[in-house]
């Protein structure tokens, strides 16, 4: 479970004290602390992500596109037509550019703090800005979603943080945890619409095996629709399919409370979101890396494989 | 209290950052409020059935024959113009004659030969048979004809060409 920065036995207090205890372990749920080198973590590889996807992602090819097909998303509705691309190539690039410039701000002490804090900001509203061109083509477009979403508050996060420093502290804890339950209520909300708008009978009715069978509607086939066929003729295997993706969404802000459960729903998010791209040729890959990034306690994770080359390096050679 | 101590608090915008953006977020989400980037998270949220049904446009050449328009030909401008066709019945006139004059001219920017736009709604139905999945159109109706050239006459359909 997480672990409180206030935990005090609630047996022996009186009610107003335990009222109080309640509320501060509701509190550290968001604002409590994490370590400098795992927001850095965070941030440095969120801002590779962003780099990433600027990159590799056709922005450039929406250019071009006739006014009428310009359906401008709510957050560039002052827009009347898709930029030219020129404009866009410069937005890549200076995405990138903050991109490189935050990572290598590292070297300049005195500059490192309100450079980085500026970099990732830049880097951030570029990538709004693209997203949202992406999504301005008549239909809400979810795959940038949730790594826009999730990566904002760490846009507020201090620019002080150090790889050095693993000392939780609260000032560098709340932006991770406050990015998670941001994570949490989007996931739970893709689950909560499924029993919204179908009930249960997403799960137990054919639904999965009809999914399964229609595969990728527009475009080339997926590279597994084949196995996508076989799934949806064995039942119940689509039923069980369709039951493990609900429960992992609607349960998904137990990550927010318990830590230990982490890496399962980590497992989880590549399973579900892998078979999505292979069996139904929808790519969110983006949404298990956003999932990785946050969830994995990066400097623990160093550590131990530190921990484990030193212990490798002293362990006396076996006698032969 | 120590230096440090007093020194790690968060701040209070930060607080009230954080509570507000979750809080709009459950709103929009709860109510499905689709303002990009708020969303209602409605992915897949439909049961999926053995039918389904939706409008495609086709290109009629100056012979009359009916060619489905195939956006992978096209610039990646036009990829998600299928999505505007599925609110077809809700726009009015003049939204549905610019979302087929564009399309018509995305046509005629790869060389093809328009006289006008047909679109029609289609339904298909799948099955697994033999392990294998079929896929029938079982409903075909004509909506509107649309983006003409200056006195296109419509003719007897002369049949739909590859």
């Amino acid at each position: 479970m997480s672990s409180p920065a206030t935990s005090p036995s609630s047996r022996h207090l009186d009610a107003p004290s335990r009222g109080r205890a309640v509320v501060g372990w509701c509190g550290d749920l968001l604002f409590g602390p994490e370590a400098p080198a795992r927001l850095l973590a965070v941030q440095a590889l969120f801002l590779a992500l962003i780099c990433i996807r600027t990159v590799l992602s056709p922005y450039p090819k929406l250019a071009g596109a006739p006014a009428a097909l310009f359906k401008p998303a709510w957050a560039v509705s002052w827009l009347d037509a898709m930029p030219p691309r020129w404009v866009i190539v410069v937005v890549q690039v200076a995405i990138v550019a903050a991109g490189a410039t935050w990572f290598l701000v590292d070297r300049s002490p005195r500059w490192r703090a309100p450079v980085r804090r500026g970099a990732y900001a830049a880097a951030w509203l570029g990538f709004f800005f693209l997203a949202a061109l992406r999504g301005s083509r008549g239909k809400i477009f979810h795959i940038e979603l949730l790594l826009v979403w999730a990566s904002l508050p760490l846009v507020f996060a201090p620019g002080d943080a150090r790889w050095s420093d693993r000392r939780p502290q609260r000032r560098f804890g709340w932006p991770i945890r406050t990015a998670i339950a941001v994570m949490a209520v989007i996931y739970c909300f893709t689950g909560i619409w499924k029993l919204r708008n179908s009930g249960i009978d997403w799960v137990l009715s054919d639904n999965m095996k009809w999914a399964l069978a229609w595969g990728r509607v527009r475009g080339e086939p997926t590279p597994l629709q084949g196995v996508a066929v076989w799934l949806a003729d064995h039942r119940p295997l689509p039923e069980l399919f369709a039951a493990c993706i609900l429960a992992f969404e609607v349960s998904f802000p137990l990550v927010v409370v318990f830590r230990r459960v982490r890496p399962l729903y980590v497992v989880a998010a590549w399973l579900f979101h892998m078979g999505t791209v292979l069996l139904l040729g929808l790519d969110y890959t983006v949404w298990p890396a956003t999932v990785t990034i946050l969830l994995i306690d990066w400097p623990a994770v160093s550590d131990r494989f530190a921990a484990r080359r030193r212990h490798a390096l002293v362990a006396p050679e076996p006698v032969r | 209290m120590s230096d440090r101590a007093a020194s790690d608090r968060v701040p209070v915008a930060a607080r009230l950052f954080a509570i507000a953006l979750l809080g709009a977020l459950v709103y929009t989400g709860w109510n499905a409020v689709e303002k990009w980037p708020f969303t209602g998270w409605r992915l897949y949220s439909n049961r999926k059935g053995p039918t389904a049904g939706s409008y495609f446009a086709f290109r009629v050449d100056s012979d009359g024959r009916t060619h489905r328009v195939d956006y992978q030909e096209m610039p990646d401008a036009y990829s998600r113009a299928p999505y505007l066709l599925e609110k077809f019945d809700r726009y009015p006139d003049q939204q549905r004659e610019a979302v087929c004059a564009a399309i018509a001219e995305g046509q005629r920017g790869i060389g093809l030969d328009v006289d006008a736009i047909h679109i029609y709604w289609e339904r298909y139905e799948v099955r697994i048979v033999d392990g294998a999945r079929v896929k029938d159109r079982i409903e075909r109706e004509f909506r509107w004809s649309c983006a003409e050239v200056p006195g296109y006459v419509a003719r007897e359909e002369a049949g739909e060409g590859a």
